[in-house]
């Protein structure tokens, strides 16, 4: 699964996080501070301002600290209700319809059926909840606003902070429960369209290898063959010496055979539905650096001219290679003989050579400490499909042992090398090995790629080796892919409500519409902004929406420069205060994108509790000043009434 | 306002909106149809122009329910989505997302299934742009495959768009016929068991002739008047076009005989008779139409013409012919005279320019008719000629974008079971090779040039022709690696050394060796060695050049060539004799002379005498063995003087590896004459040859040991490398 950007880890986030959202948090206080003493002034300037100001302010702080569960419970529940009775099930409905005619258009015979259905529910699950969250939250407080029905509650002895939080914490129960509702939809939905199977003919096999004596004594044949086609694809069927059968892997799946014999003693092969589609994998991620061809470190490999450069290339033949080193790894946390590692990594072929076979590479494990290298295995490399290798913790087959150190240029110009000894030369010619004890020095290790044939390069970025640290439940792993949308929900209904406070029906729904779309394509703000949008142009291209305007009308690409003539120069200016304008705005919006978390679902990698909490901790930080803006808002409107 | 002001204002909008509405309904009332014809109804204009053009949605193909509900899902945005969802797609492309991108691509065509440019990128984009981004073949065939899939799907809404039906056709053919994997992709297209499902069900059959019958259903739909959005000449093409492929693509694949005749017989069929007899637009106003087939039959109707002209007064065109050509200059006639295949890069450029003055038009005899009735009607014949010349010239035309009389040719000539036998011939010839058995290879490649032999005299014309020079020298390239695995050279009767010899004719690197040449001989006659030298040299460079672009030369392919170099080679040893020099340590033909010594029968010989001597010595060194081997070097002697008769040059080193084998043969013959306590005999055959070459090969070693001292010694090349 391609990952862009590097997933962040709990403990090593939340401080500077933190820091940060307090500087923001103070910030932002002292900025509504500033504002809500200007309004007070400029509106009540001849009518006692410091006391408005002061019980805005005072009221205001004793109002969040004052705050009652009871009363919250009740306005949520109010909230519940209402929305109900405005009939949000429909969104189920409009959910359930969008299921049953799903089947036209997704189509099961594509690569990546499962990813396609995934995608699907969770993606209109997504999209349909976020927009009944931006309806509900935009017509609830605006019209009681709006028909004064809101002065009914608040004369009631209820704080304005409870009304806001009843109302964020009654949409979100609204939300959980359709969420939840969809959830349990989807799991089957899914697990019924890629269901599917193939027949095996079996006239059509045929022997494999040479008789094989068995143990009884008697002698037997393996064979193989193909399965029938079915949604485009087929699997090779094989069964051993033995009368055991498997099919091979096709399209990420595989099916399990059973043999039925009828009363005549024919054999046949019955095949289950698929396996191996809807995982979630438990990856270990390591750090991934390059060795160039003349074997020295470098921070990249070689770029082909791929437009997407989030791979980097090795070249074949030589002593260039992708190197990952793992830490923290622990035998007990591998049960087992061997370590799985699967990789999915880029060719690039500067000559066609053998295309009837993948282009061959090769795993090798390194000390770290003591430079001790063994070459594992050679593998054909397959691209756009995980391939797994196994890492035996007793290596006995390896097809070289050897001193490898690493190079690296010093800041002077001069090379490093580490280690700077080299290993005692009666481990190179030992038969076995342990990987614990050989090669993992406190839980680190480094596992080496490298392409063996020549004129051909391999592609790899981060994300694309890891150690598989088994699976977890896909049925879990789904739910918290809906615990991301759930995620998004509560961010979207906080911009909601707050919003509410303080804009009528029409505008409270184009601006928390516009936070969701703004928040959906955070990244490609962000992007605009720092001017990373071409990360391939080496400086990075900053221009605003006036230049751009320019740049259209005038058929200017972003290569070229454009005249330096008065009106550009007044058009760039303003830019820089767009953009500067853009830059806040960005901040401010919520990174809808990185709190989605389908993507890990659909390629099948477990969402890690890490980032699920990086996530919830994210989500409550915009909670907790949208809540307190939206409080001071509304005791504005209470206090000037 | 007062009330009744109000009311008035409120029957005026009322009768303009009851106006509009009428106009509004005239124009775009919907067309309701009805089994019962009295009931239906033809609708508004809008309606009947729909209906009468063909676009309505039934009339343009399937109608798609979800499609029309994701477009009003758009609430008239649908533009924007469209153009979202290109961007995406192209992100999804980008960042090799092949599950998202064709979910977009699906989505995209659902909003804007009659836009066919949509259908016609897409699907191109998905079987030439995405499919190469795989490693694997079978998933690139899949993808093309997939490719295919999209257009049938835009056929479905587009029933009546024959470019997208000429799209599938082309893939089909095309992509699959002649990709880099095309072996491969057309394994996987015949595999009966058609795991891609691309045969719904039926035999599979070749891709060639599947393509070709999605064209013939595109031509059906344009003879039935469909728009057609692209050239009607080489649109047409195609589908003979896929016929001609298959037959090649059968041959190539090793299916002769029978088989191979009529596929080759139904090609020519089709491109002549049904494509040359094809009403087609020319491109010029004044010959909107024309069939191809047509032009000898205009060129004959107006030579007809040109002939009556020439009645009128008999042998006024010599004349004037005659004229012209004492216009020109000796080059240049001679040139024109030349036959247009056998000039030279030189002449073909002064001959063409002596063609624009030979040029003589009807008009132009027409109006030298002395007698004034007789002109009159000469011009009038003259105008009648011109006219049919122009068509034929404009059907001349078209004809060359579709190399129309080349595919003619070609198909009459591969049809004939001469050709047939010759391609089987090669195709064995491969066979045997891939078998590694070289032997059989090469009598069956000699059989194969033999037969193509008997088809260029069957058929002179071919020989002439680019691409049949440029087939058959790739067939005598395939040959060379035959020769290398055996250590042979091509035999001195081979088949097609005239086609080679064409070939090399048309080289600048040979016209500039020969203006060298010449140049030289000038230079000799009038005693300037020096410059002599250096053009023989450079004659001799550009030899060496040709042979890179005709790499047969290097096996002697061509025994006319190899004289011409051998004559060159000649002039420039006479010239060294002069100078007192010897030749080159890098001289560039050096391994052409290495090649002939090693393929005569003397220097075979020289060798097993000598080998046959070190095998007595190493018997031990009796008087017995050291006598043997004396009478071994002895046999050898004379042939390594019969060795120089043929090879004079060779006296000043223009092969050093023959020259210092030689040397080793004398140097052998002294030390067992030293060993035997004898001396060299007077009429010893070699003692002018190690006179002259001793000294200077010492020397060179010297000078060579001592640039290497300082340094580690390179190792200097044996004297047995091969060429």
């Amino acid at each position: 699964m391609p990952i862009e950007t590097d997933l962040p880890e709990f403990s090593t986030w939340i401080l500077p996080a933190l820091e940060k959202w307090l500087l923001a948090g103070l910030g932002l206080l002292t900025l509504c501070g500033f504002v809500g003493l200007l309004w007070c002034l400029l509106l009540y300037r001849n009518h006692g301002w410091r006391r408005f100001f002061g019980d805005l302010l005072i009221g205001g702080f004793l109002d969040l600290i004052l705050i009652s569960g009871r009363r919250i419970g009740a306005l949520a529940w109010l909230t519940v209700k209402e929305a109900i009775g405005r009939r949000v099930t429909v969104v189920v409905l409009i959910f359930l319809l969008g299921l049953l005619f799903a089947g036209w258009f997704l189509d099961p015979a594509s690569t990546e059926p499962h990813r396609l259905y995934l995608n699907f529910v969770l993606g209109t699950t997504n999209y349909l909840v976020l927009l009944l969250m931006v309806f509900l939250t935009a017509f609830r407080l605006p019209s009681d606003i709006q028909n004064k029905t809101i002065y009914t509650v608040l004369t009631k002895p209820v704080r304005t902070v409870e009304i806001i939080v009843g109302q964020v914490l009654g949409f979100i129960v609204v939300g959980s429960l359709i969420l939840g509702l969809m959830w349990l939809v989807s799991y089957p939905f899914v697990v019924r369209g890629l269901h599917h199977t193939h027949q095996v003919n079996v006239e059509e096999l045929r022997p494999l290898g040479d008789p094989v004596k068995l143990a009884d004594g008697t002698t037997a044949t393996a064979l193989q063959g193909w399965t029938a086609p079915t949604w485009q694809h087929r699997h090779r069927f094989f069964v051993d010496a033995s009368g055991n059968p498997r099919v091979d892997m096709e399209r990420g799946h595989y099916h399990p055979v059973t043999v039925t014999r009828s009363s005549d003693g024919k054999v046949s092969y019955v095949l289950g539905g698929p396996e191996g589609q809807l995982v979630a994998r438990v990856p270990v991620y390591g750090r991934l650096s390059f060795r160039d061809r003349s074997g020295l470190d470098v921070e990249k490999g070689i770029s082909v001219g791929d437009e997407w450069i989030y791979r980097s290339y090795i070249e074949g033949a030589t002593e260039a290679a992708g190197i990952w080193t793992f830490e923290n790894l622990r035998p007990d946390a591998f049960p087992g003989d061997t370590i799985p590692v699967e990789m999915n990594i880029g060719v690039f072929r500067t000559h066609k050579g053998d295309i009837e076979r993948g282009i061959l590479g090769s795993l090798l494990v390194r000390n770290p400490e003591n430079g001790l290298t063994v070459e594992l295995q050679v593998f054909e490399s397959k691209e756009f499909n995980i391939l797994e290798l196994q890492i035996p913790k007793t290596i006995r087959k390896f097809s070289s042992a050897r001193f490898v150190q690493r190079k690296a240029k010093a800041a002077d110009g001069s090379i490093q090398y580490s280690p700077a000894k080299p290993v005692n030369p009666e481990l190179l010619s030992r038969a076995e090995y342990d990987l614990f004890k050989d090669f993992v020095v406190n839980g680190k290790v480094e596992i080496w790629l490298q392409c063996l044939e020549s004129g051909q390069y391999f592609g790899m970025a981060k994300p694309d080796l890891y150690i598989r640290a088994g699976s977890h439940s896909f049925f879990g792993n789904l739910f918290k892919g809906y615990l991301g949308i759930w995620m998004q929900m509560v961010v979207l209904i906080g911009f909601g409500v707050t919003l509410s406070t303080f804009l009528g029906t029409p505008v409270t729904l184009v601006s928390t519409l516009g936070v969701m779309i703004a928040g959906m394509a955070h990244k490609f703000m962000i992007q605009i902004v720092t001017g990373q949008l071409y990360p391939e142009v080496e400086t990075p291209w900053r221009a605003g929406p006036l230049e751009s305007l320019i740049r259209l009308i005038l058929q200017e690409g972003v290569m070229t420069d454009l005249p330096q003539t008065t009106g550009i120069a007044i058009a760039q200016a303003v830019d820089r205060v767009l953009l500067l304008w853009m830059d806040l705005v960005a901040q401010i919006i919520p990174p809808m994108e990185r709190l989605s978390l389908i993507d890990f679902v659909s390629y099948g990698y477990d969402v890690s509790l890490s980032l699920l909490t990086v996530n919830a901790v994210t989500v409550l930080g915009y909670l907790i000043p949208l809540v307190i803006v939206g409080h001071f808002f509304l005791r504005s409107r209470e206090v000037a009434a | 306002m007062t009330s009744r002001q109000q009311f008035i204002r409120k029957i005026i909008y009322l009768v303009i909106m009851a106006v509009l509405l009428g106009v509004l309904a005239y124009l775009g009332t919907p067309a309701a149809p009805s089994r019962d014809p009295q009931k239906a109804s033809p609708g508004g204009v809008l309606a009947q122009v729909r209906e009468k053009e063909g676009l309505t949605p039934t009339q343009l193909g399937q109608l798609d329910p979800g499609g029309e509900a994701i477009k009003l899902a758009t609430l008239g945005m649908r533009g924007v989505a469209v153009h979202i969802l290109w961007m995406k797609a192209e992100d999804y492309k980008r960042r090799k997302d092949w599950s998202h991108l064709s979910a977009t691509l699906e989505q995209m065509v659902k909003l804007e299934p009659h836009f066919i440019t949509v259908w016609r990128h897409q699907g191109w984009n998905l079987s030439y742009n995405v499919s190469v981004e795989f490693d694997d073949y079978r998933e690139r065939f899949r993808w093309v495959i997939r490719g295919i899939n999209f257009l049938k799907e835009g056929i479905r809404y587009n029933e009546r768009e024959p470019i997208l039906y000429g799209d599938v056709g082309w893939f089909y053919s095309q992509k699959i016929g002649r990709a880099d994997e095309s072996k491969q992709f057309r394994r996987m297209f015949m595999d009966p068991t058609d795991p891609f499902d691309i045969h719904g069900g039926r035999p599979p059959r070749d891709n060639w002739l599947v393509g070709k019958d999605w064209y013939a259903e595109a031509e059906r739909l344009v003879d039935q008047g469909a728009i057609l959005r692209t050239t009607p000449l080489i649109f047409h093409s195609h589908r003979p076009m896929c016929q001609m492929n298959y037959s090649e693509a059968i041959e190539k694949e090793g299916t002769f005989g029978d088989a191979a005749i009529t596929a080759w017989q139904t090609a020519w069929h089709e491109f002549v008779n049904e494509f040359g007899h094809r009403e087609l637009p020319s491109g010029f106003d004044d010959v909107p139409i024309i069939r191809l087939y047509e032009q000898e039959t205009l060129y004959n109707q107006a030579q007809e013409l040109a002939q009556k002209i020439e009645e009128l007064e008999p042998g006024l065109r010599e004349k004037l012919l005659e004229e012209r050509r004492q216009e020109l200059t000796p080059e240049e006639r001679a040139a024109y005279d030349t036959p247009e295949y056998d000039r030279t890069v030189r002449q073909a450029e002064l001959a063409f320019g002596a063609d624009i003055k030979m040029k003589l038009t009807h008009e132009q005899v027409a109006r030298r008719i002395s007698d004034p009735k007789k002109r009159r009607q000469g011009l009038e014949l003259a105008r009648k000629a011109m006219a049919l010349e122009r068509q034929a010239n404009i059907i001349a035309h078209n004809r060359n974008i579709v190399n129309y009389d080349y595919w003619k040719r070609h198909a009459e000539v591969e049809e004939q079971p001469e050709a047939v036998a010759a391609r089987e011939l090669m195709y064995k010839s491969e066979q045997a090779y891939y078998n590694n058995d070289h032997v059989t290879a090469m009598e069956l490649f000699l059989a194969a040039a033999k037969k193509w032999r008997e088809v260029i005299e069957k058929n002179p014309d071919i020989q002439y022709e680019d691409h049949t020079i440029n087939d058959l020298t790739e067939f005598v390239d395939r040959y060379m690696k035959i020769l290398d695995q055996l250590d042979a050279v091509f035999p001195e009767d081979f088949a097609l050394q005239d086609i080679i010899r064409r070939r090399v004719r048309r080289r600048p690197e040979y016209q500039a060796a020969q203006d060298k040449l010449a140049s030289a001989q000038k230079a000799i006659a009038q005693k300037d060695l020096t410059a002599a030298r250096g053009d023989l040299e450079d004659a001799i460079k550009q030899y060496r050049g040709m042979m890179e672009f005709i790499k047969c030369l290097k096996l002697l392919a061509d025994r006319a060539t190899l004289s011409d170099m051998m004559a060159a080679v000649e002039a420039y040893d006479s010239v060294l004799a002069q100078v007192g020099d010897v030749f080159p340590r890098n001289f560039e033909l050096a391994e052409l002379i290495r090649l002939q010594c090693l393929h005569t029968s003397e220097l075979r010989t020289i060798k097993r005498h000598m080998t046959q001597a070190d095998y007595m010595l190493m018997q031990g060194t009796g008087p017995q063995q050291v006598a043997a081997a004396r009478q071994e070097l002895e046999q050898a002697l004379p042939l390594a003087a019969n060795l120089l008769k043929k090879f004079p040059h060779l006296m000043r080193l223009s092969d050093r590896r023959t020259v210092t084998e030689l040397l080793e043969l004398d140097l052998r013959y002294r030390q067992i004459l030293a060993k035997l306590g004898e001396t060299v005999p007077q009429d010893y055959p070699l003692q002018e040859f190690r006179q002259k070459v001793l000294p200077v090969i010492e020397k060179e070693m010297s000078e060579q040991e001592g640039q290497s001292q300082p340094q580690s010694t390179p190792s200097a090349p044996s004297p047995d490398k091969q060429a």
